[in-house]
């Protein structure tokens, strides 16, 4: 279960104050004389539990009602998507990709759609036709940029949102922009995702800056001489040459590997890395299995390649545009997610029961690779959480057992007020 | 203006500071509400005839003598004096308690009752004495009748405070052996003793040949425990403390507090005697009435 808006929960502490009226209200007891005081005695030993009881109770519902007031305005839901992709990621279950379909994080593009001047649904129109000739027909690519907390991914509600369980089924993975943050939900699921079989590309939100462009070097040229200017034909025939050529080399610029924590200290292997231009000497550590794909002028690596657990990786060690939140919105992109998801190749079915974290380095081999065809998942017919997989809002419910708690409150109260007494 | 009624509710008499003055007040209030009870001409036997002389009271006139005779008498009356009354009054600290809101204390209101019996009984000719037996028999006044019996009943009561442990079995021992005379032994206390000890000393007042009355005096908020949610009760005469919730509690001490009013009840009249059970907010006329109505079926 998790909350929109985590900050209420502080308000938690207001549990101390069932506590303390509780407390308070033992303390502050009325003194009255009583001259008849061993009836009371008497009754007082006879109802002792009763009133222990009693007590108890009241102060486990006001707590109960305070729990419940301050869970329900945090928002309260079920990650229905988290454990639907999670689990298909790791073998538990395997939703049905949606042929033929790409979904574009709004986040990514909604920021351009003033000069766009369009909806989403346009701009994937847009990009299809721009891609002419690319068959999309089995492509399943996802992005998902901008804020990478999950909760507040998965609990928007618009159509057009990327949501979790799409990103468990895309054949790739697009991560254009920020990173997961480390030990994060999303990128344990990235790692259960990768470790499983899936693919993915990360693309850094921005082109190198100075001091990384010194150490990269100057970008290489892709149609404009200066800069990552996008040229759509010249871009991805570069890449797939890149891809078909195999170049090695080192990885200059390990973007995300250090973030996915996915790394056994006695795979890494030291590599010395001196940059020519300035000799500046960089020491990196690198699996064995990464490979560089596209090398920068100065030999420091643009593009690489390299392996987690079944799973592929592309990483690029620049953003292809200074306006990088542009891109998912922009047509070329479409054709750069189709060349990159054919040079990965398929998605691998997940091995079942491959628990996250199980993978501790070396190479998968394609003699390791099973391609046994994926479960078929059915939407709610096999699969109880179905119903939760846009996750459900848990408020109402929370804002229910508020009222019975307080109506058990009213009752409990109202069996032992006093009667005939007006004090 | 008040009427004279108005003085047996406790909350209008207590504004009457004198206590002889209380108990005059209560008395004819109780009379004045009397005209159309059957206790009219309680208090004196039909004596003899006399022959009428101006002055005299013309609903005094027998008409079946004039008429027989053709003469006017006027019926006299003789007071019945053969009653010996004795007020004993329990003094003991637990009296003194007025509950939350009360405006009298038992023992006021027990004081105000015994000084309206006391006036009601030298009104009548009666003979009445004084006890206070609330820890032992701290007094005892011999029955007389007279207005200056009466005066030194309303001193001794008017001087009482509450004080003192109770041992009410003990003070009614004590004046169970200092009454000679049989008559009618008054009991006004609100009997928060162990009861076995107390039934016994009454049940020797029952065999010595007195007629009994008890009046049992407690406040509201005894009866009922009159307090709402956790309280700490203490005893006024031990000190003991209860901390306990009132409202938990109530349903188990109202049963109790009945049972033990009804224990009392059932062996006085076991005894022959009378027992009525009262608040300080209770009319006076009730323990008035009651009176006399034991005194009616004495005589």
């Amino acid at each position: 279960m998790t909350f929109t808006d985590r900050t209420i929960l502080a308000a938690l502490v207001a549990l101390a104050i069932p506590v303390l009226v509780h407390l308070w209200g033992r303390r502050r007891a009325r003194r009255m004389v009583l001259p008849t005081v061993r009836f009371a005695e008497a009754a007082h030993q006879a109802s002792r539990a009763a009133t222990w009881l009693r007590r108890a109770a009241l102060l486990a519902l006001r707590l109960a009602a305070v729990a419940l007031l301050v869970l329900a305005l945090a928002g309260p839901r079920i990650e229905g998507d988290q454990n639907a992709a999670t689990e298909g990621a790791t073998g538990c279950s395997q939703p049905v990709p949606s042929e033929g379909q790409a979904r574009l994080d709004k986040q990514a593009v909604a920021p351009r759609t003033d000069r766009i001047a369009a909806p989403i649904r346009v701009l994937i129109v847009d990009a299809e036709e721009a891609g002419e000739g690319v068959n999309s027909a089995d492509l399943v690519a996802a992005t998902f940029t901008g804020d990478t907390n999950i909760p507040k991914q998965v609990t928007r509600t618009k159509s057009d949102e990327i949501e979790v369980q799409d990103l468990a089924a895309a054949n790739v993975i697009f991560w254009v922009g920020a990173r997961p943050q480390e030990f994060s939900p999303l990128c344990k699921f990235l790692e259960d995702y990768l470790v499983s079989g899936g693919r993915a590309v990360f693309i850094p939100g921005s082109a190198p800056r100075s001091p990384k462009r010194e150490i990269y070097g100057p970008p290489v040229t892709m149609g404009e001489s200066d800069g990552m200017t996008i040229d759509p034909d010249g871009y991805t025939s570069d890449l797939l040459a890149a891809f078909e050529g195999g170049t090695s080399g080192d990885l200059a610029a390990p973007v995300f590997r250090r973030f996915l924590n996915l790394h056994a200290k006695e795979n890494l292997v030291t590599h010395r890395v001196v940059s020519e231009d300035n000799g500046v000497t960089q020491v990196k550590t690198l699996r064995p299995e990464e490979r560089s794909v596209v090398q920068f002028h100065g030999g420091a690596t643009a593009i690489a390649d390299y392996l987690i657990g079944r799973g592929r990786v592309v990483a690029l060690a620049f953003g292809p545009d200074p306006y990088w939140g542009d891109l998912a919105g922009r047509p070329e992109f479409v054709v750069l997610m189709q060349s990159l998801a054919e040079a990965l190749g398929p998605k691998l079915a997940p091995k079942p029961y491959l628990a996250p974290g199980e993978y501790t380095g070396g190479t998968s081999t394609e003699a390791e690779i099973s391609h046994e065809p994926p479960p078929v998942y059915s939407r709610g017919a096999n699969d109880s959480r179905g119903a939760n997989k846009a996750g459900t809002d848990l408020t109402l419910w929370f804002i229910l057992a508020l009222a019975v708690v307080l109506a058990a409150e009213s009752l409990l109260a109202a069996a032992s007020a006093p009667r005939g007494s007006n004090k | 203006m008040l009427s004279a009624e108005q003085y047996l509710l406790p909350e209008i008499a207590q504004q009457v500071k004198r206590l002889d003055l209380r108990a005059k007040f209560i008395v004819e209030g109780f009379l004045a509400g009397l005209h159309d009870s059957p206790y009219r001409g309680f208090s004196l036997e039909f004596s003899e005839h006399r022959r009428y002389t101006p002055g005299d009271d013309p609903k005094d006139l027998d008409w079946t003598a004039w008429a027989k005779t053709d003469r006017l008498y006027v019926k006299t009356y003789q007071a019945e004096t053969a009653l010996a009354a004795y007020l004993l009054v329990d003094t003991s600290r637990s009296m003194a308690y007025a509950g939350p809101g009360g405006t009298m204390t038992k023992l006021q209101y027990a004081t105000a009752l015994a000084a309206a019996l006391g006036y009601l009984l030298v009104r009548q000719h009666d003979a009445v004495g004084l006890g206070l037996v609330g820890t032992g028999l701290s007094r005892f006044i011999r029955a007389r009748s007279g207005r200056r019996q009466l005066v030194r009943i309303l001193v001794e009561l008017a001087r009482t405070a509450g004080a003192g442990t109770t041992a009410l079995a003990a003070g009614l021992h004590a004046a169970a052996s200092r009454i000679k005379r049989r008559g009618l032994v008054i009991l006004l206390s609100d009997l928060v003793d162990e009861p076995e000890p107390t039934l016994a000393a009454l049940r020797r007042l029952a065999l010595a040949g007195h007629d009994i009355i008890v009046f049992q005096i407690l406040d509201s908020a005894e009866r009922q425990l009159d307090v709402a949610g956790p309280v700490i009760l203490e005893d006024p005469e031990t000190g003991a403390q209860v901390a306990t919730d009132a409202d938990t509690i109530r349903a188990d001490y109202t049963e109790r507090i009945e049972d033990f009013v009804r224990q009392y009840e059932r062996t006085v009249r076991e005894l022959g005697g009378d027992f009525v059970a009262m608040t300080t907010s209770t009319p006076f006329d009730k323990a008035l009435g009651r009176f006399l109505a034991e005194r009616k079926r004495r005589f």
